[in-house]
């Protein structure tokens, strides 16, 4: 069991605090502490993995940089860009048009993220999910549609 | 007839929104025309309901209109009984001679239809005040009127003073009304809802088992108190009504004389049943009443103005009103808020008329000989000069000594309050007697190229009228026919009235009265007939020097009384009342504004610091929260 | 079972069709800009048929649908009711925007739907998860509809202030949803304070969830004291729309916080309580206060609605019994906000960011239709008897007395007599002061003048007799 990781994250805090005061020598509400208590350890397994996973991140890095031998030549200190020389600044502007295109990909992200756990379900759900998808799907098209109408998806 | 008196209310209203939305496309005359014809209307209706009341037939009843706030007992609902009636009568009565007077009054200006559309409203305003049969709508016209006055009173707003006058006595109105909502609260806390027949009655306590404590029911009574003071202009929130004359003189005689500045001694008469179970708020009101109106008087002594001599004057008659209701003698209140609605008014009216003849001048320093060219407005004049210094047997004079006599006649502490309303009988006299002489009699003292006139007809036909009112009102309730007082039985029923002394008492304490007023208005009458224009200019400098030596009297009474009063009246004049009392009143507008100037820059506009009051404000809730759960 | 499933959501749909065909119609056929009008106010009348449809149904057959997602209860119905008014009203006002814009007139009119739909959602759901959804519909619409004009500094200022912290305010909101979710284990709105986790009340989870839940939704409805955004932006925002934006964000906002404090978390009441009463009273005071000083109507009204969203949530101290005075409240006040903005609109124009007091002066003459229905709202929002503002003001202080909050009312009441003060300031200005300068005369619109004399109307009518109204609203309580 961890006993104490990063208390950054305020649930652990609560949990922390209930767990302290239903260990306390006479606790008002025992039965109900023993079900806080229950329902918190499932988010203590998962602070278990989070911790474990920092540690484990932060473990490699550091023995890596322990037993690496440290060489800096200008060429290795520059910024990885794919074997292309780094031009300009690293806060170089965008063209704000790329904004549409990123806002109309979004849309359609989150529509693959609804569409993946319906088809999984489509044989339960049947015809009434099949229209329901095609409702859904077909507002958004409408979306692209207005979209391309107002002639956002025009590079001028 | 009395089921339809919500008429009486609506025909003003009426007549508030036709010439909101028509009356600059009515035009002179006949936007005034309107709205006199609706308050003369109100006046015929309210008349004809009355007639139950003076032939004993009816004791008053409720008419409901429909409900209003449920649960509250505020429901828009009428009490037509005789109190409510003879308010009702004064209201449109006296209301529509000064809408007839002011089509006379506000010819030519810009404002025609606009000043008649306020007062229209104002009428209305002031019914639903008197009318209502619970606090909830006595509130409501409370407000409303305060509204009114406020419009009324900076109605020449392109003069600045107008506009902080306005100003002023809304403020000051606004810390009367404080005190009054907070008892209404208690009153509803206490029994339950604001109906009159609930809250005013033995029977109905009995009924819902209401037990009222002595302190409960002063505490009610002294915010009541409160609460009127501010609309009656008393101590200490008098001091709006002298400001209040930047307003036209019609509004002055309306709504700063005869009505609304009435309102509180109607509404601690109407609830006299709490007054009356609480003997030390009446005491202070009788006491806030009887220093009122010598204080007031004092001041009035120095006054140049022709209207804020009268407007002192208002303020200390009320103060009489005041010590009436204080000693539970409330229908010689009822009686001289009667009298003095007509007395006042015909007076307001005729310095307006005079206002009107000598091109606004307003300084009675340099007025004087206008007997001659305003011959019928100098006879009303005097006849309201001699009703409200009461002289037997004008209006002034049965109303005042009816209080004067029932005061002497409680005996004890009352004896003083007697004393100090008979001293202010005495200054009454002496500066009426000052104010009537410096502006029509003696010399002129006006340029010669002013040519004062008669006023025309719409202007003068009231103040005959009101004239031969102030003669005649005063009958209504005399010791030998207290008509008024079986008139109004109904409305204090069950309420232990104080009465006149048995045997020769009151004529005695008469004669002492007129013998007091007489005295002051002649050496009055001696002191400024033939003051001159020159000596008036620092008022009381070196002229006690004309006194000639075989008045001693008058030396002795000016060296002991008048002297100090001088002083004390300059003391009240530019110390209290300028500087400490505006001060104050000014001072807790600007404390607000400063508030709001100092919290500003919180609003940079960046929205970092936005972001961090959120965050601000997040942080606080979760500590308040997270201490909850976990302590 | 099947019929409230479409009778909940008939209005929505309703609307949201309305935006669909709007738009669609508005791309390929490129129509007259009546075509938009009749779009548009057909689905909201239909919309507003169908949430009368379902009153009446939810008053007999009151339940959860779309599997908990959204409730089919009064309290949605009369929400949906008063938010398509409002959304009708706004436009009417609004619509010389739509019309002057050409090209982008159409969205504008979309984007008020969506937000009306956004809104309706808010106050229809019956799941914490779709709360936020409807918060963010409406949201962001706000945002867009904040920077409609393009070219004016301000606007893009308010629409970036409302946007960043807009945002804050609802990432704070779904934290505290979240941690509903850690502390109770359901989103069910009416589950939450069900059974499984009875005793677990004051549990810190659960109460720090809360305490972030009341901050997104104050951020919402513009509470001090996470209030700063809302005079810029009400400001910043064209005069058309702005009436709308603060009257719908209030109506919902405060209809989804009552319901979420009031089913889900009466048992806290005496933790959220105080807090509750505690925002009130510096939204009261900060809003009082700051209003005075402004020289701006439009600004002045925002900080008026900081101070009346603290009046507002007076009522809601004393928990599930100062509901019926909260609706009363909200509704006669957003009728209130959508004409006074209304008249900013009619005077400094439809896209202006400004409107000096000083542009009022004479209005009195000018244009005595403008100035009754200024000084009309200006009494009503002062709580002078006889206006609906007097009766909800009365409402709310009754709810928090009957709550013992006496402290609250009495500030409450020094609030309401301080804020006397700038609302008869602008009727002043508007009757009493001279015009120093000639200025323009004042044209409006026949739909602006429909909406204007429909919320003069409606004001007066509920203070003058409140009854009817307040019959109403007492049956649209949660479910």
């Amino acid at each position: 069991m961890v006993r104490r990781p990063i208390l950054r994250n305020l649930e652990l805090g609560a949990a922390t605090a209930i767990f302290v005061y239903c260990h306390a020598a006479d606790g008002p509400n025992q039965e109900h502490c023993f079900r806080v208590t229950e329902y918190f350890q499932d988010y203590i397994t998962v602070f278990a993995y989070l911790a474990f996973g920092v540690i484990l991140a932060l473990l490699l890095l550091s023995v890596a940089s322990l037993i690496r031998p440290s060489r800096p030549t200008p060429a290795k200190a520059m910024s990885y860009e794919s074997g292309i020389d780094p031009v300009g600044g690293g806060w170089s502007q965008t063209h704000i048009r790329y904004y549409v295109f990123a806002l109309l990909f979004l849309i359609f992200d989150v529509e693959a993220v609804f569409i993946f756990p319906w088809a999984i379900r489509l044989e339960q759900l049947g015809w009434f999910g099949l229209w329901e998808m095609l409702v859904f799907i077909a507002i958004l098209l409408l979306g692209l549609v207005y979209a391309i109408r107002k002639g956002v998806l025009k590079w001028e | 007839m009395t089921e339809f008196i919500w008429i009486v209310i609506a025909l003003p209203l009426l007549g508030a929104v036709v010439l909101h939305f028509l009356g600059s496309r009515l035009g002179e005359p006949r936007a005034g025309l309107v709205g006199f014809g609706m308050v003369g209307a109100a006046f015929v209706i309210a008349a004809i309901a009355a007639v139950p009341f003076f032939q004993g037939e009816s004791h008053g009843e409720q008419v409901f209109l429909f409900d209003w706030i449920e649960g509250l007992g505020a429901a828009a609902s009428l009490l037509w009984d005789p109190l409510s009636a003879v308010m009702t009568l004064v209201i449109t009565g006296i209301g529509a001679l000064i809408h007839l007077y002011s089509i006379g009054y506000m010819h030519g200006d810009p404002g025609f239809s606009r000043f008649f559309t306020y007062l229209n409203l104002f009428i209305a305003s002031m019914l639903i005040l008197v009318l209502g049969d619970n606090f909830g709508l006595l509130f409501v016209g409370w407000e409303l009127v305060g509204l009114c006055s406020y419009l009324l009173i900076s109605f020449w707003n392109e003069k600045p003073s107008a506009a902080a006058a306005g100003k002023k006595a809304f403020i000051v109105n606004r810390i009367g009304d404080v005190g009054f909502l907070i008892a209404l609260m208690l009153i509803f806390t206490t029994f339950g809802t604001l109906a009159f027949d609930v809250v005013l009655s033995h029977e109905a306590w009995d009924v819902n088992g209401i037990e009222l404590g002595v302190g409960l029911v002063t505490a009610i009574t002294l915010l009541l108190l409160v609460g009127g003071t501010g609309k009656s202009a008393q101590l200490p929130l008098y001091m709006w009504l002298p400001d209040a004359m930047e307003g036209p003189t019609p509004v002055s005689a309306l709504i700063h004389a005869a009505t609304m500045v009435t309102a509180g001694v109607y509404m601690i008469a109407r609830t006299a049943v709490l007054f009356e179970l609480a003997p030390v708020s009446s005491a202070i009101v009788a006491s806030v009443g009887a220093v009122t109106a010598l204080f007031a008087a004092s001041i009035a002594l120095k006054q140049r103005d022709i209207k804020r001599v009268l407007a002192y004057s208002t303020i200390s008659q009320l103060g009489y009103m005041f010590l009436a209701v204080g000693v539970g003698a409330y229908v010689a209140g009822i009686f001289h808020l009667f009298t003095h609605a007509f007395f006042k008014a015909l007076l307001f009216l005729g310095s307006g008329a005079v206002i009107h003849a000598m091109a606004d001048e307003q300084d009675i320093g340099r007025m004087g000989g206008l007997r001659k060219a305003m011959p019928v407005t100098h006879m009303t004049q005097v006849v309201g000069w001699l009703a409200i210094i009461g002289i037997f047997p004008f209006a002034g004079f049965w109303s005042k000594d009816e209080i004067l006599a029932v005061t002497f006649g409680k005996g004890g502490g009352y004896y003083v309050l007697w004393a100090i309303g008979l001293l202010t009988a005495l200054l009454t006299a002496v500066y009426m007697t000052r104010w009537i002489a410096l502006t029509f009699w003696g010399e002129k003292r006006y340029a010669d190229d002013l040519h004062p006139h008669e006023a025309p007809g719409t202007m003068v036909l009231p103040l005959i009228v009101l004239a031969g009112f102030s003669v005649g009102v005063g009958f209504w309730n005399t010791p030998f026919l207290p008509s008024m007082e079986h008139f109004l039985e109904p409305a204090f029923e069950g309420v232990e009235q104080a009465h006149l002394p048995e045997g020769l008492v009151p004529w005695v304490l008469a004669a002492v009265s007129v013998g007091v007023a007489v005295v002051g208005a002649f050496y009055a009458y001696r002191r400024y007939r033939g003051a001159g224009a020159v000596e008036l200019a620092p008022i009381g400098k070196g002229s006690w020097s004309l006194v000639e030596e075989a008045y001693r009297v008058d030396d002795l009474a000016g060296r002991f009384i008048v002297s100090p009063g001088r002083a004390v009246s300059n003391f009240m004049a530019f110390v209290v009342d300028r500087d400490v009392i505006d001060g104050a009143v000014n001072g807790l507008a600007t404390a607000v504004r400063t508030a709001g100037e100092r919290l500003r820059p919180l609003q940079s506009g960046f929205v970092r610091q936005y972001g961090l009051g959120l965050v601000a404000g997040t942080v606080g809730l979760l500590v308040w929260f997270a201490s909850r759960g976990l302590g | 079972m099947t019929n409230a499933l479409y009778i909940g959501i008939g209005p929505i749909i309703a609307v949201t069709l309305g935006v669909v065909v709007l738009l669609m119609v508005e791309v390929t056929l490129h129509p007259a800009t009546r075509v938009w009008r009749l779009i548009s106010f057909g689905s909201l009348i239909s919309g507003f048929i169908l949430a009368i449809v379902q009153w009446a149904d939810a008053a007999n057959n009151p339940q959860p649908i779309f599997s908990h997602m959204l409730m089919h209860d009064g309290f949605s119905a009369f929400g949906s009711i008063v938010l398509i008014i409002v959304a009708a009203l706004g436009l009417l006002v609004a619509w010389p925007l739509v019309e002057n814009d050409r090209a982008r007139g159409a969205e504008l009119v979309a984007l008020v739907l969506l937000t009306t739909i956004g809104l309706m959602l808010l106050v229809s759901a019956a799941n914490l998860m779709m709360v936020f959804l409807g918060l963010e519909v409406a949201s962001i619409s706000l945002y867009v509809i904040a920077g409609f004009i393009r070219k004016g500094a301000r606007s893009n200022e308010a629409a970036v202030k409302y946007f960043l912290l807009g945002s804050f305010a609802s990432a704070v909101f779904l934290y505290g949803v979240a941690l509903v979710y850690a502390g109770t284990g359901t989103l069910e709105i009416t589950a939450i304070a069900g059974p499984q986790f009875a005793g677990l009340t004051q549990t810190p989870v659960l109460l720090v969830g809360i305490g972030l839940i009341v901050v997104g939704l104050g951020f919402k409805v513009s509470a001090a004291p996470f209030h700063m955004w809302a005079p810029d932006v009400y400001q910043g925002s064209a005069s058309g729309v702005t009436g709308f934006m603060n009257a719908g964000a209030k109506i919902a906002g405060f209809a989804a916080l009552a319901r979420i404090l009031v089913v889900s978390f009466d048992a806290q009441r005496g933790d959220w309580g105080p807090a509750l009463a505690v925002v009130a009273a510096l939204s009261m005071v900060v809003g009082t206060v700051l209003a005075i000083t402004q020289t701006d109507l439009k600004r002045m009204l925002a900080y008026s609605s900081v101070a009346h969203a603290g009046f507002i949530m007076t009522a809601l101290v004393g928990g599930g019994a100062g509901i019926d005075a909260l609706w009363f409240y909200v509704v006669t006040y957003a009728f209130q906000v959508v004409g006074a903005f209304g008249v900013v609109a009619a005077i400094s124009g439809v896209a202006s960011d400004e409107s000096a007091l000083k542009q009022y002066v004479g209005l009195g003459r000018r244009s005595p239709f403008l100035a009754g229905v200024l000084s009309l709202m200006m009494l009503a929002m002062a709580g002078i008897p006889l206006t609906a503002g007097f009766a909800g003001k009365f409402g709310v202080f009754r709810a928090a007395l009957e709550a013992g909050y006496t402290w609250l009312v009495v500030l409450a009441l020094v609030a309401s007599a301080v804020g006397l003060y700038f609302y008869l300031r602008v009727i002043v200005r508007v009757y009493i002061d001279q015009e120093t300068a000639e200025q323009p005369r004042v044209v409006i619109t026949d739909g602006m003048r429909f909406a204007l004399t429909t919320v003069a109307v409606l004001t007066v009518a509920f203070g003058v007799n409140p009854a009817p109204l307040l019959t109403v609203v007492s049956n649209a309580l949660p479910f």
